[in-house]
């Protein structure tokens, strides 16, 4: 257990002194601000832009539009940048073989597994949040009528999803000793997901669910069989991938 | 119009000062690194203030090397 502290205190000033949790701070306060401009802002923009010998009927945008844009933000920028950040986690340190003096010293390999997780966990946890309740404080602001419900549902569903990518990136990060190996891994399995998506058997059980279905979810404000369906899956997946990559990481060569 | 904007300046400005923050961050870093050339320096330095928020975050993901 010192072990396991000692190392997340290294983890937390390693990711400080790389720029990681500024980058990652930055980037996910600016999408929780952009949701609600840009649902906002849009569809004045638009008709501005529009010839006025076309008439398109623009209908007043209201808080789902809000979230709507922090659903997509999220995947498309905040994810990424993520993963994209926490690529190199592992592949800096058989790199440098930094690794070799404190496993030889006698931290378990667990350990390390373990606590490399924790930290992207905690920063995941910590960086949606706060992404989260930006929006949610701007979408009050600008859009006094909204309502809560549904909402942890949805919101709750999209970081259950990034737990997911996080818990793949940390197993092929254990399975590759590249920084792209791990990156391809985690786009090579969203595209298997929206290429079984394609089959609606799979669709009612796909994880996939969890990060596209969350404006649905905002309006139905209740789980339907497939969502729970893909809860379960979710929540297997990030077990299996989290044991396969430790039980590889215990036989791993660290240089 | 005036009213539009000052309909935004809360969420603006916010955004504005995290650009902003973002951009200097970078500007310094790059200032004190001393594993750039002169002309690596000068590319960075544009990409930095002309891509906005992109810019910054490239380089101190990928320009910084190692320090």
């Amino acid at each position: 257990m010192r072990g396991f502290k000692a190392f997340i205190i290294k983890e937390i000033k390693e990711n400080t002194r790389n720029y990681r949790f500024f980058i990652l701070g930055i980037v996910f306060a600016v999408v929780g601000l952009l949701s609600p401009l840009s649902a906002r802002f849009l569809p004045e923009l638009l008709s501005n832009m529009i010839d006025e010998n076309i008439t398109i009927i623009l209908s007043d945008p209201t808080y789902i539009d809000s979230w709507m844009q922090f659903f997509s933000n999220m995947n498309q920028m905040a994810l990424v940048a993520f993963v994209l950040v926490f690529s190199s986690i592992l592949s800096k340190e058989y790199d440098k073989g930094t690794l070799v003096h404190m496993v030889t010293k006698g931290l378990p390999r667990l350990t390390i597994y373990y606590a490399k997780f924790t930290v992207m966990l905690v920063s995941w946890t910590f960086f949606f949040w706060m992404s989260f309740a930006i929006t949610l404080g701007y979408t009050f602001y600008y859009f006094p009528e909204g309502t809560t419900d549904g909402l942890f549902l949805s919101v709750g569903s999209l970081y259950l999803f990034g737990i997911l990518l996080i818990a793949l990136l940390m197993s092929s990060a254990a399975f590759f000793s590249t920084v792209f190996a791990p990156l391809l891994t985690v786009g090579g399995f969203l595209a298997v997901l929206f290429i079984l998506n394609l089959f609606p058997f799979i669709e009612e059980w796909s994880p996939l669910q969890l990060a596209s279905r969350n404006t649905e979810l905002l309006i139905r404000t209740n789980a339907d069989t497939a969502l729970n369906q893909s809860l379960f899956v979710s929540a297997l997946l990030i077990l299996f991938f989290l044991v396969i990559g430790s039980i590889k990481f215990r036989k791993k060569a660290l240089n | 119009m005036m009213q539009t904007i000052s309909d935004y300046l809360p969420i603006l400005i916010p955004l504005f000062i995290l650009q902003l923050v973002l951009l200097v961050t970078a500007i310094i870093h790059l200032s004190k690194n001393d594993r750039l050339t002169q002309q690596n320096k000068i590319i960075w330095a544009l990409v930095i203030v002309f891509i906005n928020i992109i810019g910054p975050i490239i380089y101190l993901v990928f320009g910084r090397k190692e320090d």
